[in-house]
């Protein structure tokens, strides 16, 4: 068998992945192996996920919602919510730079197209964190300094920390600050900033689930910091390496 | 909504078929698979009332109403390489009371159960990169949301382009995620001749016995017999459409579709042939502008007054944008679209607006108004819609559609939309409705 280039390399880069996940870090890495090992702790290559997210907000009902994906780092998300009956087959795709919805009800033949900067289904998360499969593709990272972390599910933990850079026009936010435990480079909080520089949103990642040999936090709690008490909850329920076919990323079979 | 015309005469055997088919034919056996794929079924269920008066002055309208009872379904097994879909409604809504007016008093049918089949196709995967589907279904032509003025494989049959699908075969191949091809045949002409030409031979069938009773009385009304025979031989000509027989290639209708992803812009175009009948190239894009998507699309009839012609072909188009802004739980959608008609057909005039606004507030409500504005004799259809979720899986919806401008505007009546005919010597000129809907 021989090897391509493009292929070394990439076994390569899920060396230097592996190792920071598997191994106490000796010195404290750079930070693009940083945001390499925060995509890898939290995406797969190819996979299958079923999720529900419930929104509480001051003054409203609880908001809840379940839905399908199917994910490619290399490709896009499809979702499609099977939950509530109100919403049931209603389909998203996110591809690189664009959003489309389609729903089977509405007597359109044709997918609708949204940005992904809006909130996704009523939610504190917008349409580009439930779609994006990796903050490498819009996000350039520089350190930041190390931080001790008051998680309410472990308590104080040393971490390291990351600044994400937009690097691209259609990025949802100006940057990201990624908190990273030292101890396994687990990313268990994100601050999210608007392009003008507002902190307006915060993410804690907790209960670290095995996923069938993928290690990760299952329940991600963004709380909107301009909302008081407005907090979305996004609980992974079922995840599953699987080779999603590419044709899953086309708007064809969106509309099928 | 009625949309399929054919099916509004069906009689209580449809309905009991249309129930049984629409409950009971999912077979509970692939249920289980349901996360695998398997099946899924989206359903709702609304009863309510429509009214419909030919003015806005109740106290001098002519007014008849509706009590509506209808469910949707939308049925879904999906397998590793194959799918089938089954998209239908039962409507069982009758009237509630004849009209009067100043005609008099009329009768009105007291129920008129009416099944609807939307798409009811196969779907077989090619590969990872193509599918084809068989049998009745929607297909997306062109980038347009609102309308596609190059779509005559589904071409727009109510003024808000809602699609009823097309009977035929249609293949869809995917060229990585940015480009997306799709090639599709109707048989719709093919089958209406064939459906109007077993009707003719019916009737040529019935005055051939009629000829023989005739005979055998010895009564022989050749006149009468032979003015039967010709209406039918007139009637199966004329569903044939000028072709040799319902198999006969010119009824088909051709269509290829492709748009290409380029980062925000999206780029599309699409092409419709029927031999001597439809030449119809278009082409669109949509810009993803910051939140802000504009829209715009182009199309070209080359087959015009008969004949084809480049030089001086009937164009049609629409262009808008539309955006939404959204903050937790509230959101709001606005469009605004203009749409060039290029001859008259559904739309008599060439201008047209349709601007749209939407407000919801998730588990709450959900508000809209649009429009179908004529800018030639600014007359307008007007739809309202307000719905209320006081629980999970339930709705509360009220309704309205009217007419604005003056009487001899294109839009003075809602005869082509309202759910009831006209009630006395006028026509709807505006309808009112309340249902509740429960969604399973």
């Amino acid at each position: 068998m021989t090897l391509s280039l493009p292929t070394l390399s990439r076994m390569a880069a899920l060396g230097a992945t592996l190792c920071l996940m598997t191994l106490p870090l000796r010195a404290t890495p750079s930070a693009d192996e940083l945001l390499a090992a925060v995509d890898a702790r939290l995406f797969l290559e190819s996979y299958v996920s079923r999720v529900t997210m419930e929104t509480l907000e001051p003054g409203s009902p609880p908001r809840s919602m379940t839905f399908l994906g199917q994910s490619r780092k290399d490709r896009g998300t499809y979702l499609e919510i099977v939950e509530p009956a109100r919403t049931r087959g209603t389909r998203f795709l996110q591809l690189d730079g664009s959003l489309w919805m389609f729903n089977p009800k509405a007597g359109s033949a044709n997918a609708l197209r949204l940005s992904s900067r809006d909130s996704f289904q009523g939610s504190t998360f917008s349409n580009a964190d439930v779609g994006k499969s990796q903050f490498s593709d819009d996000y350039s990272p520089s350190l930041a300094p190390d931080a001790l972390l008051d998680h309410p599910e472990y308590g104080k933990v040393e971490c390291y920390a990351i600044v994400a850079t937009a690097k691209t026009e259609t990025a949802a936010y100006g940057k990201i600050v990624i908190y990273i435990r030292k101890l396994d480079s687990m990313p268990l909080r994100m601050e999210y900033y608007a392009k003008s520089g507002l902190l307006f949103k915060k993410m804690t990642l907790s209960k670290i689930r095995d996923f069938g040999g993928f290690v990760r936090p299952s329940v991600m709690t963004m709380e909107s910091l301009d909302k008081a008490g407005t907090v979305t909850t996004l609980t992974m329920e079922a995840l599953e390496k699987k080779n999603v076919p590419i044709s899953v990323f086309n708007k064809n079979y969106l509309t099928r | 909504m009625r949309t399929d015309p054919l099916a509004a005469s069906a009689g209580l055997p449809a309905t009991v078929l249309g129930i049984a088919l629409l409950v009971f034919a999912p077979p509970p056996l692939f249920a289980a698979d349901a996360e695998a794929g398997g099946w899924t079924m989206s359903a709702d269920a609304a009863a309510g009332a429509t009214l419909a008066a030919d003015g806005i002055d109740p106290a001098s309208a002519d007014s008849a109403a509706l009590w509506v009872l209808s469910a949707n379904f939308l049925h879904r097994y999906e397998g590793q390489g194959w799918g089938l879909v089954l998209s239908d409604s039962l409507d069982l809504s009758g009237k509630a009371a004849a009209a009067s007016g100043t005609g008099g008093t009329e009768t009105l049918p007291a129920f008129a159960p009416l099944l609807s089949v939307y798409e009811a196709y196969a779907r077989l995967d090619i590969g990872d990169w193509g599918q084809l589907f068989v049998g009745k279904r929607r297909m997306g032509l062109g980038i347009g949301t609102v309308f596609a003025p190059g779509d005559l494989i589904d071409p727009r049959s109510g003024f808000w382009d809602q699609k009823t699908g097309f009977s035929g075969i249609d293949f869809a191949a995917s060229l990585g995620s940015d480009v997306a091809l799709r090639a599709a045949l109707s048989l719709d002409a093919n089958f209406s001749a064939w459906a109007a030409g077993m009707a003719a031979k019916s009737a040529d069938a019935q005055a051939a016995a009629d000829l023989a009773a005739a005979t055998a009385s010895g009564v022989l009304p050749s006149a009468l017999i032979q003015a039967t025979k010709i209406r039918a031989d007139a009637a199966y000509a004329a569903a044939l459409d000028g072709s040799a027989g319902p198999a006969d290639p010119r009824l088909m209708t051709w269509a290829f579709s492709t748009d290409a992803q380029l980062g925000s812009l999206q780029l599309a175009a699409a092409g419709v042939y029927r031999p001597e009948a439809i030449e119809r190239p278009s082409l669109g894009f949509s810009y993803d502008f910051g939140g802000l998507i504009l829209q715009a699309e182009a199309a070209a009839e080359l087959f015009a007054d008969g004949a084809a012609s480049l030089t001086n072909p009937d164009l049609y188009g629409t262009g808008g944008f539309h955006y939404m802004w959204s903050d937790e739980a509230d959101s709001l959608s606005l469009a605004l679209d203009y749409d060039y008609n290029g001859r008259a057909g559904l739309l008599a005039h060439n201008h047209y607006l349709l601007p749209w606004i939407s407000y919801t507030r998730d588990e709450v409500l959900n508000a809209y108004a649009r429009a179908l504005v004529g800018l030639g004799d600014g007359s307008a259809i007007v739809s309202l819609g307000l719905t209320f979720y006081p629980a999970q899986g339930f709705d509360l919806e009220f309704t309205a559609l009217f007419c604005a401008g003056s009487g001899d505007g294109e839009f003075s009546t809602l005869s082509s939309l309202a759910p009831i005919p006209s009630p006395g010597a006028g026509e709807p000129r505006v309808s009112c409705g309340v249902a509740a809907r429960v969604h399973f």
